[in-house]
């Protein structure tokens, strides 16, 4: 009876922003990201990209509860590079890949 | 594998080994299991297709009471090449978002009475030619209801949008139809394999099927002779343990997808691929002041302090 609509889990509701971001308050360089509607599909993905970058000290995510929609995603860096660059960054070498992938395929 | 975790951007190879319309394997070489893994979930659960979404009964004197058949009806998978470019009812701007227009919609009327053999799923008329049960086509469709004398069915169906993550009969995978796994590979141990006799050499290729392992007669090493095949099943002699070693290729995977009919199988990996691109770019673009923020977050750091 008090079962959340299913198109909770991946419509966001209005006025909520993709993806906020909160800075560490205690760790130099180090940050949260909250990305709304999203699961481990995203999550992990991302995590390990994350993992390859040699500037990243941390990087993890969680899915706080199954009824929460949403995933944290916590990066560490060095200082040589911030948690905004080195997530940005994931995002497009994980881009990159697609497209290689796709292109390849295609062929 | 170690290998594979330093670098910074993966270039994964394909090798499409069976290719039907609704069937696909594929070898994807050179990635890792949690992109693959990702793959998979992104086809049950995020690939859009259409399915019957309400149904409207006007007569049934059927033995299957109404919403049995409404069941059995949103299970029927359609045709959904069109999915890419319909909307999803709630967001379609022609009608508002009620989910009756032809952009957002496809009706499909049934209207029977006690037919010789069953009703099945080529009796639904559909209002778009380009959706239409998946084996329309075919000799046999799938059955919905059997009819006795006299008994009657009549009813609309509205099909729409959806993806798997809302309910499973938008999912354009069955149930587990879509698998992977690690082809294994054999490593011979050659400075064990030296301490054999050409005669125990011999003895050690006939315990094994015939063509797996060969003595080369000029060099009187044992040599693999299918290299890169599968070995899963492989019977493992245990007095050969040392000298051949069987293992898993972790960067390598063997996957295999079998659709519903609701799409081709290399139709849904490339929507898969075109949803995780659009999904990755859907949170890449932050505001500004994100940035601005981040780059002073040392000084802003002190200053808070």
């Amino acid at each position: 009876m008090n079962a959340p609509d299913r198109y909770e889990r991946f419509v966001v509701p209005e006025g909520t922003k993709k993806v906020s971001y909160e800075r560490d308050t205690k760790i130099m360089n180090a940050a949260a990201f909250t990305v709304e509607r999203e699961d481990h599909t995203i999550g992990n993905i991302l995590r390990m990209q994350l993992h390859r970058d040699p500037n990243v000290l941390f990087a993890g995510y969680k899915l706080p509860h199954p009824l929460q929609y949403k995933i944290l995603v916590r990066i560490h860096t060095t200082s040589q590079s911030s948690p905004m660059q080195a997530y940005n960054q994931a995002i497009n070498d994980l881009d990159r890949e697609l497209d290689h992938m796709k292109n390849a395929f295609e062929v | 594998m170690e290998r594979l975790l330093k670098l910074n951007r993966l270039m994964p190879r394909w090798k499409v080994l069976e290719s039907r319309s609704r069937f696909l394997m594929f070898v994807l070489e050179g990635t890792t299991e949690s992109f693959v893994r990702v793959l998979l979930r992104i086809m049950t659960e995020e690939v859009p297709t259409i399915a019957i979404h309400e149904v409207v009964i006007e007569t049934n004197s059927s033995f299957l009471s109404d919403s049995f058949l409404a069941q059995r009806l949103r299970f029927i998978p359609l045709t959904s090449d069109l999915a890419n470019l319909m909307y999803y009812s709630t967001e379609c701007p022609n009608c508002n978002g009620r989910g009756y227009c032809h952009l957002c919609s496809v009706e499909f009327r049934l209207s029977a009475k006690c037919v010789a053999g069953d009703v099945t799923s080529k009796d639904l008329v559909t209002s778009n030619p380009s959706v239409l049960p998946f084996d329309f086509f075919d000799p046999t469709g799938t059955a919905i209801v059997k009819l006795k004398p006299g008994e009657e069915l009549t009813l609309k169906a509205i099909a729409r949008k959806g993806i798997g993550k809302d309910h499973i009969k938008w999912s354009p995978l069955a149930a587990t139809s879509a698998k992977y796994f690690c082809p294994s590979d054999i490593r011979i141990n050659e400075e064990l394999m030296e301490t054999l006799t050409l005669e125990q050499k011999k003895q050690w290729v006939a315990s094994y099927p015939t063509d797996l392992f060969q003595v080369d007669p000029q060099t009187q090493k044992v040599v693999l002779c299918r290299p890169g095949n599968g070995y899963h099943n492989m019977p493992l002699n245990p007095e050969a343990r040392g000298v051949i070693e069987v293992f898993e290729k972790k960067d390598t995977f063997v996957f295999t997808v079998e659709t519903t009919g609701a799409l081709k199988a290399s139709q849904l990996l490339m929507n898969a691929l075109a949803i995780l691109k659009r999904k990755l770019l859907s949170f890449r673009v932050l505001e500004d002041h994100f940035l601005d923020h981040d780059l002073a977050g040392i000084d802003k750091l002190d200053s808070e302090n």
